[in-house]
């Protein structure tokens, strides 16, 4: 019986060991957690417990949705040490790169939902779902709630506002895509440093980006304004796309064709169009 | 073999009789069902996640049943001076032993198999349709590393308390499970001795990432070669063995001493 007793008694001493050390490390991931962004909700319960360890996690399930993107597939990294069993291991882990496509991008929401949940403030996540939403699921309806969500978490993240006129522009929808854009202007970098290198990099492409909007709306000048002041800010790229369209406006081309010509590319989703770029493949 | 079979089902029977089986089997149903249910903004139809996770908590629940059911067979037959009348029978200590094993083994596989039906059958329910013979290969695989484990916990508590046997088969199972796989690339930054000693544990130890074929079945990349299932299973073989070996070495000569009241 002594020998029970003693046995309850580590038990209990361990239990509370271990309950302890949970309340201590929560408590200092609340004192450590990330600022919550002026405008922002009021924390939740999640949200005080677990601190900036949210953060960490949320990152950790992101890169799971990238994982599971690619299949599961497993890059080949330098080993030290090479062993007789690593042909087992070779054939259990296979090394192909791919991705998901259409209905199967499905796998991934979990995962960027948990994310976001996880960290409110992880944008990434958002717009990789909101991305992958619509041009591999092809529900605007879940794409708008995604942004919507996206923006009362984070109401003066630039991104959130770039990305959503992004899609708008795909769907057609350029005016709430150019007044977006404005939103995103006005906000940035925040929040990135000024001097960031993809807040400027974001820069030249919301200033040509609206350019183009404006060239659909049929304001010209504006639209000039706007493509000249980018031009400065491409850093990797040959401005000559950029001078070209000046040169197409400065011509008097009828503004219908151009503005036809820049849904097509948009709806289309030319790569080599206002940096249409694959928001899933940033890696901050 | 008679008697290695009575041994056996007494072990079963003690095992259908306590909870914990049944308690981590409704855990694991309530977990992955709960997970099944979370929103994934609205999207229906993704069934991966739900394979994912049920299969890690399979393989979370069955190492703490192996664990707990085989480093508590010797140590509670001690404590329960049952060890003195079981090795009065006629049989030797390595059939008792033996009996334990697949005792163990048996009662934790029966328990993986309800796990791997609940998971997967949720995973189907939920618009999934995993490759039937990758199921059965990760399955088996299992099965087979839990052999080896079981071996081990029961190797541990021939020379040590219950608890004390928990706690050390935890540990090293942890190890083996997530610090072995890494040593490839830990060699890669470690000092010459921390090297060789890293070399060392990582031949000397079995490599339980070999058993471990959940991805094949989450992601879909079908079954692997039969000749390489064929090969990890006598691997397993191999080292259920070795783990069996030490269990007797440590109990052969074992003596118990009658408690008095």
């Amino acid at each position: 019986m002594s020998t029970d007793r003693t046995i309850r008694t580590v038990r209990l001493v361990w239990t509370a060991l271990i309950a302890a050390w949970i309340l201590a490390f929560s408590l200092a991931c609340r004192l450590e957690g990330s600022p919550r962004p002026p405008g922002a909700p009021a924390p939740g319960i999640l949200d005080r417990a677990a601190g900036s360890l949210r953060a960490e996690i949320a990152l950790r399930l992101y890169l799971k949705a990238d994982k599971y993107f690619h299949g599961g597939g497993v890059a080949q990294g330098e080993r030290g040490l090479r062993s007789p069993l690593d042909g087992w291991r070779d054939r259990i882990h296979p090394r192909e790169h791919l991705h998901l496509e259409g209905r199967e991008l499905a796998e991934i929401m979990p995962w960027l939902r948990w994310a976001t949940a996880m960290d409110g403030s992880h944008v990434e996540a958002f717009l990789t779902a909101a991305y992958w939403m619509q041009s591999g699921l092809n529900r605007p309806d879940h794409v708008e709630a995604i942004y919507r969500e996206a923006a009362r978490r984070n109401p003066r993240d630039y991104r959130v506002a770039m990305d959503w006129a992004r899609s708008r522009a795909r769907r057609g929808q350029f005016e709430s895509a150019e007044l977006l854009l404005s939103s995103a202007l006005r906000l940035w970098p925040h929040p990135l440093e000024v001097n960031d290198e993809h807040a400027v990099h974001d820069l030249a492409h919301l200033l040509e980006l609206r350019g183009f909007f404006l060239i659909r709306l049929h304001r010209p000048d504006e639209a000039l304004d706007h493509i000249r002041r980018a031009i400065p800010l491409l850093t990797n790229r040959d401005p000559a796309g950029l001078l070209d369209w000046i040169r197409r406006i400065e011509s008097g081309e009828p503004m219908d064709e151009l503005g036809d010509r820049i849904e097509a590319i948009l709806r289309a989703g030319h790569r080599d169009f206002p940096d249409d770029h694959d928001p899933h493949h940033e890696h901050h | 073999m008679n008697a290695i079979r009575v041994v056996a089902q007494i072990v079963w029977l003690e095992t259908l009789r306590r909870k914990d089986a049944y308690v981590l089997g409704i855990l694991l149903a309530a977990l992955v069902f709960s997970v099944s249910l979370l929103d994934a903004f609205g999207i229906r139809g993704s069934s991966r996640h739900v394979l994912d996770l049920g299969l890690l908590l399979a393989w979370l629940f069955a190492l703490i049943l192996a664990l707990s059911i085989a480093g508590r067979q010797l140590p509670r037959e001690e404590e329960r001076g049952t060890i003195l009348a079981m090795l009065s029978k006629p049989m030797t200590r390595w059939e008792w032993l033996l009996g334990k094993a697949w005792g163990c083994w048996g009662a934790v596989f029966s328990a993986t198999t309800l796990f791997y039906a609940m998971v997967i059958g949720l995973a189907v329910l939920q618009g999934g349709s995993p490759n039937a013979r990758a199921a059965i290969q990760a399955w088996l695989l299992h099965g087979a590393a839990l052999a080896v484990l079981t071996a081990m916990a029961l190797a541990i508590s021939t020379r040590t308390t219950a608890d004390a046997a928990w706690t050390l088969s935890a540990v090293l199972a942890a190890f083996l499970l997530f610090v072995v796989p890494s040593i490839p690339l830990l060699v890669l930054h470690a000092e010459p001795v921390a090297e060789f000693a890293l070399s060392v544990l990582y031949f000397a130890l079995p490599n339980l990432d070999l058993f471990d074929l959940r991805q094949r079945l989450v992601h879909d990349w079908g079954p692997i070669p039969w000749p390489v299932f064929w090969g990890i299973a006598a691997y397993a073989l191999a080292w259920t063995g070795i783990w069996l070996a030490f269990a007797w070495l440590g109990f052969r000569n074992r003596r118990f001493n009658r408690k008095t009241a």
